[in-house]
Order: structure tokens, then C-alpha cells, then sequence
């Protein structure tokens, strides 16, 4: 992704961010406070500021050096890189889930075991001991030596 | 001089020099693996410490970061890949002096004894200048706080990201991450969405440890990272004395160090500056005060001295903005504020009045980290070394379920404040690929609280009579025009080098 996009890219982002704050979420989920001198929406207005002023000028610079045709590669990922975003936060998420109904002990093991998969070829004697061995031993420092409770 | 000794005495408690050890082991152990650093290792270890004493848990913590600033020095020499960002000038020179001069134990002791005396000599800084800088601080009122924290949202903005732009954009963020919550001294809520959990505001630890550890575990789990197949093997010489440096090899770099340890603790004070520009700074001034600038590059023991003696200074010296102005200098400084509120400690100036016994203790903690980290990286270099070739494989993925563990322990909020760490996690992995600095974010989303709260009082003040009242606090007019002053000389400079590097780029193809 050249640099020029990416600007335009995470101006835009700031201009969306601070206009949903000043027209949707401080009108929306700031409560009023009648007890304190000065409106409690006060700071989160000057972020929206913030955020308006310079995402608008980030998104002019990066409109404008795209016209100029200068444009290094900067960062951004690819498609598989986004995808393995993806895969990662359905781990995680759905192993959070799983917290909610199962023991600590089950679902732990789960999570090591679909990343090691995720990271690459694995063999399965390596998969099956890293998957026991890492969360039983987490959970024994938690709850056996700092004496905390885990899901 | 009381409060000093039983400061002193108390981090001479069992359990705090085991912390400590424990610390500075772990800090080695997580530095010399490349692609985890010490910032992260911290942010792990803060909700383990939760139930520890707070001295010992801070002992810990700054064990964690001295150990940390030494590991990454293991992996920069051993295969030329930093564990840390600030240990890539130290690879310019380590590297060769391991590999082609066939003297790894050598580059790597010079590294740990050129570490250990620039935290020393940043520490002792600390200790000298923090009391009085604090006592001069405790007498700003909110006017002055607030222009304080403008100029250094400003700097860290211009000195930590790619651009002011980005950098502003995210220490707003951080700001309004921080603003999630009941306001502080009053009972509304804002951005909590009915969410019960989010009436307490985020949690430091879930945000954290969300935003610095898992985007960069979750991207070498994604991209299959472990340990280069190219490795160099590193050939170690017979001779006893290239496994070591002699106390005359040593003292012929005191200069080198010196001045390394001068840059890395003027470097450290200011905020946004980290241990990455110290080392580089050093490194460049050294080579070019060298009468045989040649050898740089290629194994020079002066290289090794300038950057780690400067890297490993900023540590100390990031305290002294923290404990005077209550503002942290860079991530690590920030996450160390977290762990001072989770023990009820409130960082700033006033610290010395209400916890200085504490924070005498932790001046005796850092020693004792650095005297540890002398100790245990001579006995275990060996055993250090090994740690860097741990298979990627079993490593990432346990250290992401140590994340889940630590935020789920550390939080109230139970699994929220999991929910909360995925949610930061795909925030940070967005923000590095779009280079959105997260000191920025971790600076903003730390120091909110405290900037809205003197942004209210300073607009109560100002409200009336603006101009006249503004005159009463020079100070702060004095912080507002350097602010603008910094702005405008730094983006001056930029546009000049900008404008260089646009003519001169054409005219050199590259080989």
C-alpha cells in the first residue's frame, strides 16, 4: 500500500471517528452531570476536534501526494495477512466463549493447539505436549501459587 | 536521610530481592527473544503482581525492564536479530565481533558489563535529582499541569511515530479510550454503552497488554515466525582470554561509556524519546570522535560500549519525568504507572511526601536489579543463550495464553476484559500496519484521566477573565510558546531534510 493511501486511508478514519463523536455518540452516551461546573461532554468534544482537524488535514496530504504521483511503498498487509488476522480473532473470540461454559483446562489447550496449527506444519507429538503441558503449568503458577481464580 | 535508610531496609526484605531476581531472570529470558521485548514482558507481569507487596511488585517490574534492556543485546549478538529495537546498533558491532572474530562470550559480557554501568550511573541520576525536580513540581497548580502535559503530548507525538499527524491522532485516541467510563469526581458515564463492566473505564491491564503483546504474538503466529533458518552458526575461539573482558580492556572504554551513559540518561528524561535514539545518538557520536572510525561495524568494542551503555541509561532516567511530573516518558515508564495505581500509589511529586519510603525502596530495587543483572547474566549466559532458540512454534502460542491469563486476573471485569484485549488486539495489529504509534496511544490512554482532570479546572480558571488570567501563570504561557516553538523547529527541519532527501535520492541508484 503507498504511503499516500494509507493517508488517505486513516485521515478518513479520524474524520469519520471525530464526526461520529460530535454528532452520534457524545449527544448519545454522554450522561449530563447537573452537579459538576462545566459539561461533562467537554473533553470528549475536544478530541472530536481533534480528531476532525487532523484527520482533514492527513486526508488532504494524502489526496495530494497521490496527485503528485510520489509514492513509496509504506505499510499496509496483504490479503493473506488479513486473513490470518481474521483466523486469530475467531481463535480468540470464540475461545473466550468457550470460558464462559467450559473449564479453563479445556478450553486452554484448544486455543495453544489451533495456534501452533496456525503458525505451520506441526508434529503431533510436539502439538499434543506443548497444547498439555503450557496451560497446566499456567494454571498451577495461577491458581496454586497466586492463589487466583481462572476461568 | 531516615526516610532514605528505611527505604533502603525495606527492599532488603526477603520476598523483594527474590522478586527482583525473579525480574531481572525473566526480563534476560523474554529480551533476547526476538519479537518480544521487555515492554511486553511487563505488561504480562503487572496483573502478576497484583497480589504482591507493592514494593516487591515494583521490584519485579523495573528487574523486568533492566533485564529486558541486557537480553536484547543476547539475540542481536547470537544472530544479529535485536530482541529489542534499542539492541539493533548494538548488532552492528556485537555481531561481527561473535561471528567473524569468533568471540560471542566476549561481545556479549562487554554488552551486559556496558548495560550494567549505564543503568548505574542513570540511576544514581535518578536518585540526586528526582527529590528536588518533585519539590519544585508540587508547587504547579492545574494551569501549569495542563501546559506541561500539551508540551509533552506535543513532543512524544513529534519524537515517537512517523508523523505529528499520526502521533496526534493517536494520543487522541488514547485520550478518549481513557474517557470510557464515570467521570472522575462526579457520577456520569460516558461511552459505556449499558456495558455494567465499563462503569470502572477500561482496564489499564486488558488495554495494554492488548495493544503492545498480542498484535505482535498474533503476527508471528501468523506469519509462521521462528528462528531463521539462515541462523549463522557462531564458531567460539579456544583462547580464555576472547571469552572475556579484562578489566584493562574495560577500562580503556571509560570515556565511551561515560558519555553513553551522559546521552542514555539525558535522552531517557525526555519524554518520547526512547533507548532506540540513545543508542544510535552514541553509537554516531562515539564513531565520530574515534580516531579509527574504520573499525566500527566491524566488532569494535566501543560500539558495544556506546550503544548499550546508552540504551540501558534511558531506563533509570525515564522515572525522573514520572516521579516529578507524573508523566511517563515512554511505554515502559506508562505501564510502570499502572502498576503504581493497581497498589494505590499515586505517581507524581507528591509520591515523596506520601510513599517515600516506597519509592527510596524502589531507588534500592533498581540497584539491586542492576547489581542481579551483573550477577546473573556472567552465571547464566549460557543458559540465555539457549533461550533464544526456542522454537517459535510452542513459544507464541503459550505466550498469547499467558496474555488471556494475565488480563483475566488482573481485571474485575472478568471476561470482558478479555472481549477488551481482542478488541485492542486487532486495534494495535491495525496501528502498526498503518505506522499509528502506540506510545502515543499508551501515553494518552495513561495520562486522560489526569488531563482532563486539569483541562476542567484550567478552563474553570480561565473561564472569566482569560487573557488577565493567563498572565498570572507565566509558566504556562512560557510551556505554550515553547510547545509551538518545538512544533515549528522540528517540522522546519523535517520539510529540510524532506526537501534533501527528495533531490538527492535520484542521483544515487541504489546497488
Amino acid at each position: 500500500m503507498t504511503q499516500s493511501r494509507q493517508d488517505t486511508i486513516a485521515g478518513a478514519l479520524s474524520l469519520g471517528l471525530g464526526l461520529c463523536l460530535l454528532l452520534w455518540l457524545i449527544p448519545h452516551w454522554v450522561e449530563p452531570d447537573p452537579d459538576l461546573r462545566l459539561p461533562v461532554s467537554l473533553v470528549p468534544q475536544v478530541v472530536a476536534l481533534g480528531f476532525i482537524v487532523c484527520g482533514t488535514i492527513m486526508l488532504a496530504k494524502g489526496i495530494h501526494a497521490g496527485r503528485q504521483n510520489e509514492q513509496p511503498e509504506g505499510g499496509g498487509f496483504d490479503q493473506g495477512e488479513l486473513r490470518g488476522l481474521a483466523v486469530m480473532m475467531v481463535i480468540l473470540i470464540v475461545g473466550t466463549l468457550g470460558f464462559e461454559v467450559l473449564h479453563f483446562l479445556v478450553v486452554a489447550p484448544a486455543i495453544v493447539a489451533v495456534s501452533m496449527w496456525v503458525f505451520g506444519p506441526v508434529r503431533p507429538v510436539s502439538l499434543s505436549l506443548t497444547a498439555a503441558i503450557g496451560p497446566v503449568v499456567i494454571w498451577v503458577l495461577a491458581t496454586q501459587v497466586l492463589g487466583r481464580v481462572l476461568p | 536521610m531516615e526516610t532514605i535508610l528505611a527505604g533502603i531496609a525495606a527492599a532488603f526484605t526477603f520476598w523483594t530481592v527474590v522478586s527482583v531476581l525473579a525480574g531481572v531472570m525473566l526480563g534476560i529470558a523474554i529480551g533476547a527473544i526476538p519479537g518480544l521485548n521487555a515492554p511486553m514482558a511487563i505488561a504480562i507481569a503487572v496483573p502478576l503482581t497484583m497480589t504482591m507487596d507493592p514494593l516487591a511488585a515494583l521490584g519485579m517490574l523495573v528487574g523486568v525492564m533492566k533485564g529486558g534492556g541486557f537480553g536484547g543485546a543476547i539475540s542481536a549478538t547470537l544472530l544479529n536479530t535485536p530482541g529489542e529495537p534499542s539492541a539493533v546498533a548494538t548488532a552492528l558491532d556485537a555481531h561481527p565481533l561473535a561471528r567473524h572474530q569468533k568471540k560471542p562470550r566476549k561481545a556479549m559480557k562487554l554488552a551486559l558489563y556496558s548495560s550494567v554501568v549505564g543503568d548505574t550511573c542513570s540511576d544514581i541520576t535518578l536518585f540526586l535529582v528526582a527529590a528536588p525536580l518533585a519539590a519544585i513540581a508540587i508547587g504547579m497548580g492545574r494551569v501549569e499541569q495542563t501546559s506541561i502535559l500539551l508540551f509533552s503530548f506535543t513532543i512524544i507525538a513529534l519524537l515517537s511515530g512517523r508523523s505529528l499527524l499520526r502521533g496526534m491522532i493517536a494520543t487522541l485516541f488514547g485520550v478518549l479510550c481513557a474517557l470510557i467510563g464515570t467521570i472522575s469526581g462526579g457520577l456520569a458515564e460516558r461511552f459505556t454503552f449499558g456495558i455494567v463492566e465499563l462503569s470502572d473505564g477500561l482496564p489499564l491491564a486488558a488495554v495494554a497488554i492488548g495493544i503492545l503483546a498480542v498484535p505482535e504474538v498474533m503476527e508471528q503466529i501468523i506469519k509462521g515466525r521462528t528462528r531463521p533458518a539462515d541462523a549463522p552458526v557462531i564458531e567460539e575461539s579456544k583462547k580464555p582470554e576472547d571469552s572475556r573482558v579484562s578489566l584493562r580492556e574495560f577500562w580503556v572504554l571509560r570515556w565511551v561509556l561515560a558519555r553513553g551513559a551522559a546521552l542514555g540518561t539525558f535522552i531517557g528524561a525526555l519524554p518520547g524519546l526512547g533507548s532506540s535514539v540513545a543508542a544510535f545518538l552514541s553509537y554516531g557520536v562515539t564513531m565520530r570522535a574515534s580516531k579509527t572510525p574504520e573499525r566500527f561495524g566491524n566488532g569494535a568494542h566501543e560500539g558495544i560500549a556506546a550503544t548499550e551503555s546508552a540504551n540501558s541509561a534511558v531506563n533509570g532516567a525515564n522515572l525522573i519525568p514520572l516521579l516529578t511530573l507524573g508523566i511517563p516518558g515512554n511505554v515502559t515508564a506508562a505501564l510502570l504507572v499502572g502498576a503504581f495505581i493497581i497498589h494505590g500509589i499515586d505517581p507524581g511529586p507528591r509520591v515523596f511526601q506520601y510513599d517515600a519510603v516506597l519509592i527510596y525502596g524502589l531507588f534500592t530495587a533498581m540497584m539491586m536489579a542492576n547489581l542481579s543483572t551483573f550477577v546473573l547474566g556472567n552465571v547464566g549466559l549460557r543458559l540465555f543463550a539457549k533461550v533464544i532458540q526456542v522454537r517459535g512454534q510452542i513459544l507464541y502460542p503459550t505466550v498469547l495464553l499467558l496474555c488471556v491469563v494475565g488480563v483475566y486476573m488482573s481485571s474485575a471485569a472478568g471476561l470482558t476484559a478479555i472481549y477488551i484485549m481482542i478488541a485492542f488486539a486487532a486495534i494495535g495489529y491495525l496501528m502498526r500496519k498503518f505506522d499509528f504509534s502506540v506510545v502515543c496511544f499508551i501515553i494518552g490512554f495513561v495520562l486522560g484521566d489526569t488531563f482532563e482532570h486539569n483541562l476542567r479546572g484550567t478552563v474553570t480558571i480561565l473561564y472569566r477573565d482569560p487573557i488577565g488570567r493567563a498572565l498570572e501563570h507565566p509558566f504556562a504561557i512560557f510551556m505554550v510558546f515553547a510547545t509551538i516553538a518545538f512544533v515549528a523547529l522540528i517540522l522546519i527541519g523535517q520539510a529540510r531534510t524532506g526537501r534533501k532527501a527528495l533531490t538527492d535520492t535520484p542521483v544515487e541508484p541504489k546497488t
